[in-house]
Parts: C-alpha cells; sequence; structure tokens
C-alpha cells in the first residue's frame, strides 16, 4: 500500500487533474498535456490509483454514464485538495531549500 | 499459424508475441498453451498480458477500464488477460510507475502460490498412492505432477525476483 505522504507523482497529478469530473481516458490526457508527454499513466497503474484514492476519500465517483456503458467519472473531494495543499507546501520548502543551495 | 507454448513468465510471453508481431503475426487467441497467429503489417501492436482481480465484479470492472483507457482484449483465458494496442496511437504502457509494476507481481505472485499449494495436496497424495500401491502408474502420475509443482515453484520465484529488483530500483 502506499504511504499517505508523500504523495507519489502518480497520485500527485491525478489529484491535480480530478479538480474537474474526469473518466479514466481523461485523466491519463490531462496528466500527459500538464507533463508536456512526460507522464502517460499506464491504465493498470491508473486503476490502481483511483481505488486507493476512493478508499481514502480523496476523490469520489461523480457520475455513472448509466445509457450505454459503465462508463465512470472521478472528482476530488475537500480532503484530497487538503492532502494536495500538505503536499504543495513539502515540495515549496523543497524547492525552497534547493534554491536557497545554489544561490549561495 | 498456430504453436504452442507454455510460459509462466508472462514477460518473456509479451516478449515473444512483440517479436512475432515484428515478424508480420498478430494474436488472434489462445487456449492451454495453444496460440493462433494471424498475418498483420510488421509492428502493428504493442501486446501486454494481465492478471485480472480475484473478485469476479472487480473483473469486470477492471476490463470496462481498460477497454475505455483505449486497450483491445484480444483473448480472456482464466484470471489472464491479453491486451495490444496499435502502436501508431502513440506511445502507451499499462504501468507507469514502480510501486503498481510491484503490485501486479505481488498478485500474480499470489495467484501461483496458490496453484502451488494445489500441486503440493496432490503430490501428497499421489506419494501415498505410489508408496501403497506399487503400481508404476501412481509413479507416472507423481512424477507429472513433480513437474507443474516445480513449474508453479519456479512462477512463485520468478515474481519474487522481479518484486527484490524493483524494490531495489526505489532505493
Amino acid at each position: 500500500m502506499e504511504k499517505a505522504s508523500p504523495l507519489t507523482e502518480t497520485f500527485y497529478y491525478i489529484l491535480l487533474a480530478l479538480g474537474e469530473p474526469l473518466h479514466g481516458y481523461g485523466i491519463i490526457q490531462s496528466v500527459s498535456a500538464m507533463t508536456s508527454g512526460r507522464i502517460i499513466l499506464g491504465p493498470g497503474t491508473l486503476y490502481g490509483a483511483l481505488n486507493t484514492l476512493l478508499e481514502r476519500g480523496w476523490i469520489r465517483l461523480y457520475s455513472i454514464e448509466t445509457e450505454s456503458r459503465k462508463k465512470k467519472e472521478y472528482l476530488r473531494t475537500p480532503a484530497g485538495s487538503q492532502a494536495l495543499q500538505e503536499e504543495l507546501l513539502r515540495l515549496e520548502e523543497l524547492l525552497a531549500n534547493g534554491k536557497k543551495y545554489f544561490a549561495q | 499459424m498456430r504453436k504452442f507454448k507454455l510460459y509462466y513468465d508472462k514477460d518473456a510471453e509479451e516478449t515473444w508475441l512483440r517479436e512475432l508481431d515484428e515478424k508480420g503475426w498478430a494474436l488472434q487467441s489462445f487456449c492451454l498453451g495453444l496460440y493462433t497467429f494471424v498475418p498483420c503489417r510488421p509492428g502493428t501492436y504493442q501486446y501486454w498480458i494481465e492478471l485480472l482481480p480475484a473478485n469476479l465484479a472487480e473483473q469486470e470492472s477492471y476490463l470496462a477500464f481498460l477497454k475505455e483507457s483505449g486497450l483491445e482484449v484480444v483473448e480472456r483465458w482464466a484470471r489472464w488477460i491479453y491486451l495490444r494496442r496499435e502502436k501508431a496511437a502513440g506511445p502507451f504502457t499499462l504501468y507507469s510507475d514502480t510501486a503498481s509494476k510491484m503490485a501486479q507481481y505481488r498478485r500474480i505472485r499470489r495467484f501461483f502460490a496458490l496453484f502451488l499449494g494445489i500441486e503440493v495436496i496432490f503430490l501428497g497424495v499421489e506419494a501415498a498412492a505410489v508408496l501403497d500401491t506399487g503400481e508404476p502408474i501412481f509413479l507416472l502420475f507423481f512424477t507429472i505432477i513433480l513437474a507443474v509443482t516445480l513449474a508453479f515453484c519456479r512462477a512463485v520465484y520468478q515474481c519474487s525476483k522481479k518484486i527484490r529488483a524493483l524494490e531495489e530500483g526505489m532505493h
């Protein structure tokens, strides 16, 4: 099981993408666009990560399109936004210390 | 074209499917070690072999998810599925981080460990039959089951080795 903190790149970018409701393929495309193609999430990786995030209550199911197929959309919860913000503070600390070091 | 092969290492099997694709053969079906191939333009597809979760509802949900993500399910055999995607559709992987790759090998290891356990029980039954009756037919059964048991042992060991290698890569 993944540790809750620090977030892995996979978890970080999935949470970031889910500020708007997206289905699986939408998340892959959104993360790929954000990282200019550096991270192309594999569906096997994404599926497991979505289940873990659902268990943690960091994301929730947004809708299930019933008319055709079982196509699930996901959306970040307030708890998910909180986790993302905490991670951002940790990353800012890393960045600030790194910059300070190289500025000397 | 038909080929008969027995694989217990899905990575080696994937490599083989990719090699055949480079030679212009696309997988059409698989059953009990028998692979059927049809001609294709060399280098058309990339293949992945995946083990579905044990839970039936989870299996359907995962399959639907994979299909939505742009993967074609060529064959479904017990809990194993053969996936492919056209290379021209752009870069793609099934697993994009180490943690999830390790989780996949753990799932595969559990699968083989279960069968290994069952085989060990059969092995005990056959050994008792050989000792009790001394009949050559039971010795034959015993030998066959021993071979299968050793294959499952290797499969479990291979998974452990791959998990260790991934773990070391993380540190």
